[in-house]
């Protein structure tokens, strides 16, 4: 043999001789199961080096002068805010927020490796990229194939990590979809919601609660989007999340993202009958997060019309969250106000329900104590729907005492709370019977009513008209029994200028108020003593 | 001066015990009196012609174990004794053990062989005798077939001792013109071409410049390729040998060969005697190897790439190896299972089979599955159990979205099979095959499980009731059970085992109770399999696995009580404690880890901790360790009660620290006394100076294993933290023992990766040791104590940083120290940290640093500093 020319340079690869017992060893192998003792203390040594940075880490905070210390925890999401349907963001977390634009090159490289590491490290550093808000490098990541690629991660499969690279790119995703519409419109595109949907059977609580957070973002995008998630599945899957094993950071997040979807009407009534058992339980929950997103998704349904009302009521839906007006937070108290004031816009019968529910005994509180002026608003416009009803409730109303405290909202309230005061003393003045109407001008409402005659408001303005007309009619049954032959209220209003409230009213650009001010002018002022001007619609008990 | 040792060596193999003992004590007595005149008397000996052959092949025996030790402190010290001793002793021994070899006798030529081998291992590194390779070489052209068989053997051996790169490329061309020559088909002694073939073998390692030269490597090849032709069944497998040794070591130099390869190897895989078939079909394993390890590369490494291409030979040869492999399988041996040391072409097939799968994925399943298909339902037992193996073979490697559908269509036949088929060695593989495809189908992290609520019951039923059949399918049965139970480890509060628990319990504790147990390892597989559906239970099953716990420590207290036990008795008691242990280990970590279970399993701990004291009387190694595990789960569910018990345990805690033989045993126990110290706190302290005296001591120690070291010196923080400025009498011993460590480690060279992995457990260790004695100390008035020694960890840090050889562990404990430096001496060590500017860049870097632990720490640390500079 020739010598050889060029002397090895490296030190050579021993060979790997693989002797006859190590691949015995491999003849049907059950490799765990031989080897339990190392593997038992493997465990315990994980367990002890936790520990161990457990109680160093406790010593390090353990610094009364340097409560800052402890280090921003990198634990999973935080809660998203709750006020739907506005899609939420995740807090921003320490970050390599210094990367350029060349880094980013190489965390989309390792996206798009198949080492799962890799796709794990670089789906950690993209999600924290988005996370932070007006980060330069954000545009540059949510192009179609980043994104389509965090949506094929969802879908990771038989590997330790697997879940927690599903959480990640779950968790990325959702930062996306917290943004604007077009950055979520990518992200539907990318086929991400059927994804989302299939990780609601995961067997990870983390996974299931990353998965629904981010279709809670998308649910909130629009009605379309909403319609995306429900065809997929995403509706049942989630209701099924309702069980009792599941943890409470868990139903949190499967209640926002429900109420999300409740935002739409949903496609069909079993289906929101479905949600609805599900709800009515939800709403004897004591966590308040838990609470308050569910009665945000009552008061979605209550919104799309009457026959979601109707069911809501059916399903006893009312009588607990009349119960829950009095709930110490206004977290809770705001969503259920708002679903009763749309109960109370429905039809008589379904107004009924909520009286007999005890409404009329919380609201007075809620417009008397120190609440929120939204609450305080809506509670009014509830009163002026049910003010809007029969004769009954008219007088269900004027039983609760709350006529007094409306009129003093109509004088001393907030513009919105005065506005929706004068709507319910209008709509009980013009509904009212003759007795409901002596009762109530007895209280002060033609004052109430003639200071609104100078608002701008034509809707209100006219409803006002109607209160007063009906009063004056009422005023021409008392001049048959008044010796003087006058009408009392006539002059109560011209004693507190509402007469020239009136009067004015002529020049207000509106025929419909032009019209009504005229003839209420003509009918009991104008040429007084003209018996043959007598209201053409004198009958008293037309009402 | 040769002494006269004939008559001792002759006597030393007396079987006669007081002559032995006699003979051995003399040739003790002279070796301690002279050793270098006794190691020439034994070359002389060895040498002699006219001594008789039992005398000579023990004086070489003695000579080579003064020589070589397999322990390495042995190993080095007797290097060093050899190559101290004076120069004409050495060479006159080398004279004699070469002239050896024109010697008549084999064995003293072979014995000579060996030794020759020995002495080239410890000189050739230093430079020493140089001629050695020549001389040999000039016996290759001998007439004497003895001569040069033994001189190839000598090549043989001296390659497989030195390192390749203690050899010039010029005499390592020259041994591999020998040996290829001495291998060529023209050579007509068989003893000479084995001997080649065989040298050739060790040689391999040393061709690396051969094997990049076409024209070397072509005739390499063909030699070798040839010599699997020779008509001595040694010498064709010596050659598929060499075969299997070159797949690896010049993976990517086969592709020019792999077709005559294919057609050599498939030949004697049908045709050949079973050790050279057996050899055959380990060059495809040994492909497969190279390949799944690239391929993982390329998926894992952070490069994406790995340093030597993938060329997918087995892809290739796929159609015509997947058959050849299963026909081997057909070829199985009656009662092979119930045979430990049982190997043959039908398991070596199969293995090998396993491997192809886990190289090409996918791709092997439509090949496997006619097979499967024609042979799963024939009468005769083979081939229903070729197909069955070959079905579990193939399991790992393809995708479970490929294999579900087949699994899900085959689960109830391999249920039928288990439960019904007549034959034990096809049932032993259907088990096996169910735990197959629990393992890989079925669990978290697998999409869809194969396995439903529904199907779950049946399949424990045939589970359970397998495991009163014959040992060896019972303990398949347990294996498989281990695997379901392992897939619903994640599962929450639903899952479905939860109703059989009571069921599994009770049958997993028959099995470990039946007469047969030992058979098969089946008592082990049985406990194996309890302890994991234990550790994968849940709350929901706490109350049931509580009801273990009277169990199995009924159990233990038996072992513990029996009597006058023959040795062969002892040994299974011993091996029995261990397992029960250990189970109470599981069981334990589960109990302390379920809330609400803690509470209710303290009623038992008196009597655990009173059984586990005395399972601590048995000497054995495996039941100390075991116990030792227990104790310190126990410790954690125990917290500050496991006080009481320590006056009885602490004699042997400090039994298990002084445990240098049995070296796992010291390593568990100061892994134990961290434990003891985060659940005692400040009440370990009336033990802590008997446990530091120790611990000192092992540190000083050179013949405690090095890798028990770095977690001493963790456990030295876990003590500081556990009694905090009482630790203070300790610092005096403690901190220069802490400081030489960090001396020698901050400096160290690591030539591999091993030393470097352990360098840095070392770094790791000593700087939790810091942070653990400042943090101990921080808030008390004698920090103060400290401060004399900030400058020297600085500094150690420094050393480190400037040497850029830190992992990321060590670096997180780096910077964890800098901040507690900060932090306990506050501004008595501001001016000095910042001084300390590598420290200062440390931390910058690591702010921006990828791992938000390790930015966390930086974070920490840099807040720390800030307080201490500015305060």
């Amino acid at each position: 043999m020739p010598p050889s020319p060029s002397p090895s340079p490296s030190p050579p690869h021993q060979p790997r001789r693989t002797p006859e017992n190590a691949r015995k060893k491999a003849y049907k192998e059950q490799a765990d199961v031989s080897n339990g003792r190392r593997r038992r203390e493997a465990q315990l040594l994980q367990l002890r080096k936790s520990r161990r940075e457990d109680t160093l880490s406790k010593r390090r905070r353990d610094d009364a002068s340097s409560p800052s210390t402890e280090p921003e925890p990198d634990i999973g999401p935080a809660r998203p805010e709750s006020d739907p349907p506005s899609s939420s963001d995740p807090p921003p977390l320490p970050c390599a927020a210094d990367a350029d634009s060349s880094k980013l090159l190489g965390i989309i490289n390792g996206l798009k490796s198949e080492n799962i590491s890799l796709q794990l490290e670089a789906t950690i550093k993209i999600r924290k990229i988005l996370s932070v808000d007006g980060n330069s490098l954000a545009e540059e990541v949510i192009t179609s194939d980043v994104v389509a690629r965090l949506v094929e991660l969802l879908s990771s499969k038989k590997n330790p990590r697997g879940p927690q690279l599903q959480v990640e790119a779950a968790w990325a995703l959702t930062n996306i979809t917290a943004g604007p519409s077009e950055h979520t419109e990518v992200v539907t595109n990318a086929g991400a919601v059927p994804k989302l949907v299939k990780l609601l059977e995961s067997p990870r609580s983390d996974v299931r609660e990353q998965a629904m957070w981010a279709l809670g973002n998308i649910a909130a995008e629009s009605q379309r989007c909403r319609e995306l998630v429900i065809d997929h599945g995403g509706l049942v899957q989630l209701l099924s999340q309702f069980n009792e094993h599941a943890k409470v950071s868990n139903l949190r997040m499967a209640t926002w993202t429900l109420s999300n979807l409740c935002f739409g009407k949903l496609p069909s009534n079993s289906q929101t009958k479905a949600v609805l058992q599900i709800l009515q339980q939800l709403l004897n929950s004591i966590d308040e997060k838990i609470l308050s997103d569910t009665c945000w998704a009552v008061s979605y349904l209550c919104n799309h019309g009457t026959d979601e009302i109707q069911m809501v009521i059916e399903s006893q839906i009312c009588y607990l969250l009349v119960k829950l007006l009095m709930h110490s937070s206004p977290k809770v108290v705001t969503p259920v106000i708002l679903a009763l004031a749309n109960v109370s816009a429905a039809d008589d019968c379904q107004v009924q329900f909520l009286i007999d529910s005890g409404i009329l005994q919380c609201l007075p509180k809620l417009l008397t104590r120190n609440y929120q002026k939204c609450i305080k608003n809506q509670a009014c416009m509830t009163v002026s729907n049910i003010c809007a009803g029969t004769t009954a409730q008219i007088q269900a109303i004027i039983d609760a005492k709350m006529v007094p405290l409306l009129i003093q909202l109509s004088q001393r309230g907030e513009t919105d709370i005065k506005k929706e005061a004068i709507w319910a003393i209008a709509n009980a003045t013009s509904g009212g019977s003759p007795d409901q109407i002596r009762s109530l001008v007895g209280d002060g409402c033609i004052i109430a009513l003639c200071n609104a005659l100078v608002l701008s408001d034509a809707d209100l303005l006219y409803a006002c008209l109607n209160g007063l007309e009906s009063i004056l009619k009422v005023g021409e049954m008392e001049k048959m029994k008044d010796e003087a032959g006058t009408n009392p209220y006539a002059v109560l209003m011209e004693e507190c200028g509402g007469l020239d409230k009136l009067e004015n009213l002529q020049g207000f650009n509106n025929d419909a108020i032009f019209e009504k001010t005229i003839k209420l002018l003509e009918s009991y002022w104008v040429e007084e003593g003209s018996e043959n001007e007598a209201p053409k619609e004198p009958s008293p008990d037309d009402t | 001066m040769a002494l006269e040792v004939t008559q001792f060596l002759l006597n030393a193999q007396s079987i006669d015990a007081a002559t032995r003992n006699h003979a051995e004590e003399s040739l003790k007595q002279i070796q301690e009196q002279n050793l270098p005149a006794f190691l020439l008397s034994l070359s002389a000996e060895l040498a002699n012609n006219s001594k008789p052959i039992e005398s000579r092949k023990l004086a070489g025996l003695i000579l080579k174990n003064a020589l070589d030790a397999k322990e390495l402190h042995r190993k080095n010290d007797l290097a060093q004794r050899w190559l101290s001793l004076d120069l004409a002793t050495k060479t006159q021994i080398k004279t004699s053990l070469l002239q050896t070899f024109s010697s008549p006798v084999s064995d003293a030529r072979s014995t000579a062989s060996q030794v020759i081998a020995k002495v080239a291992g410890i000189e050739l590194p230093h430079k020493q005798w140089p001629e050695l390779i020549g001389s040999l070489l000039s016996n290759i052209h001998q007439v004497e077939t003895h001569v040069k068989q033994a001189t190839l053997e000598t090549l043989g051996y001296v390659c497989e001792e030195v390192d390749p790169q203690v050899v010039d490329q010029d005499q390592v061309n020259r041994i591999l013109t020998a040996v290829v020559q001495g291998m060529n088909a023209t050579e007509t002694s068989s003893d000479v071409r084995l001997a080649a073939t065989r040298a050739l073998y060790n040689a391999l390692g040393f061709a690396q410049a051969n094997f990049t030269n076409d024209m070397e490597r072509d005739y390499i090849m063909r030699v070798v390729c040839e010599a699997t032709q020779s008509s001595d069944v040694k010498i064709r497998q010596a050659a598929f040998e060499c075969l299997v040794a070159i797949s690896s070591t010049y993976y990517e130099k086969l592709a020019p060969y792999m077709q005559d390869i294919f057609n050599i190897t498939s030949k004697a895989v049908r045709e050949d005697e079973e050790p050279v078939a057996l050899q055959a079909i380990e060059f495809w394993s040994s492909i497969c190897d190279e390949e799944i390890d690239i391929l993982d590369d390329y998926r894992s490494e952070y490069t994406g790439d790995s340093d030597v291409p993938c060329f997918y030979f087995i892809k290739q040869a796929l159609p015509a190896l997947v058959p050849m492999l299963l026909e081997t399988l057909l070829k199985q041996e009656e009662d092979q299972d119930q045979d430990e040391g049982a190997w043959n072409i039908a398991m070596a097939g199969g293995t090998c089979l396993g491997l192809v799968a886990r190289t090409v994925g996918d791709e092997i399943v439509p090949l496997v599955m006619p097979f499967i298909e024609e042979n799963i339902s024939k009468p005769d037992w083979r081939r229903r159990e070729a197909a069955t193996y070959a079905f579990g073979s193939i399991l790992d490697g393809p995708s479970p979205g490929k294999l579900a559908p087949i699994v899900n269509v085959a689960l109830n036949f391999m249920l039928a099979a288990l439960s019904r088929d007549p034959n034990n060695h096809v049932k032993d593989t259907t088990a096996w095959t169910l735990g197959r495809i629990f393992e890989f189908l079925h669990g978290a992290a697998v999409e869809t499980s194969v396995i439903t609520q529904e199907n779950c019951q049946q399949i424990l039923t045939v589970l359970l009731q397998s495991m009163k059949d014959v040992p060896n399918v019972a303990e398949k049965a347990c294996g498989a059970l281990y695997f379901l139970a392992q897939g619903y480890e994640d599962e929450g509060s639903v899952s479905p085992l939860t109703p059989f628990f009571q069921d599994i319990f009770q049958m997993l504790l028959f099995v470990t109770h039946r007469v047969d147990a030992t058979e098969s390892n089946l008592r082990t597989s049985a406990y194996e399999a309890l302890n994991e559906v234990v550790r994968c239970s849940n709350d929901e099953t706490a109350p049931i696995v509580m009801q273990l716990i009277p169990v199995i420590m009924l159990e233990l207290h038996q072992t513990v009580e029996a009597q006058k036990l023959t040795s062969d008795e002892r040994e299974k008691q011993n091996d029995l404690q261990g397992l029960l242990c250990g189970c109470l280990q599981v069981i334990i970590q589960k109990m302390g880890s379920i809330e609400g279970s803690k509470y209710a399993f303290m009623q038992y701990a008196d009597q655990i901790m009173d059984l586990l004291l005395k399972v601590f009387a048995s000497r054995n190694a495996t039941v100390h360790e075991e116990a030792m595990l227990a104790i310190g789960a126990l410790a954690y569910t125990a917290g500050p009660n496991f006080a009481k018990y320590m006056p009885q345990f602490y004699q042997y805690l400090e039994m298990g620290l002084q445990n240098f033989e049995e070296y796992q045993i010291c390593a568990i126990t100061v892994g134990v006394v961290g434990d003891l110290c985060r659940a005692l706190e400040d009440k370990i302290l009336p033990y802590c100076d008997g446990i530091m005296t120790q611990l000192l001591k092992n540190l000083s120690s050179n013949q405690l294993h090095r890798s028990v070291k770095p977690p001493i010196f963790s456990c030295f923080g876990d003590i500081a933290l556990a009694i905090g400025e009482n630790f203070e009498k300790y610092l005096v011993y403690a901190m220069p023992m802490l400081q030489s460590a960090a001396e020698l480690s901050a400096h160290a060279v690591s030539q591999d990766d091993e030393m470097l992995e352990y360098t840095n457990q070392l770094r790791n260790g000593i700087l939790e040791a810091y942070s653990g004695i400042l943090q101990g100390f921080k808030s008390s008035p004698k920090t103060q104590a400290l401060v004399p020694y900030a400058a020297h960890v600085l500094q150690f840090i420094d050393t480190m940083y400037g040497g850029r050889e830190m992992d990321d562990a060590v670096m997180k404990s780096a910077l964890g120290v800098l901040g507690d430096l900060a932090d306990t001496l506050g501004s008595h060590v501001g001016p000095l940290i910042s001084q300390s500017s590598s420290s200062k860049d440390l931390i910058e870097e690591c702010m921006v640093y990828d791992d938000p632990l390790i930015r966390e720490s930086a974070e920490w640390a840099k807040l720390a500093i800030n307080r201490a500079v500015s305060g």
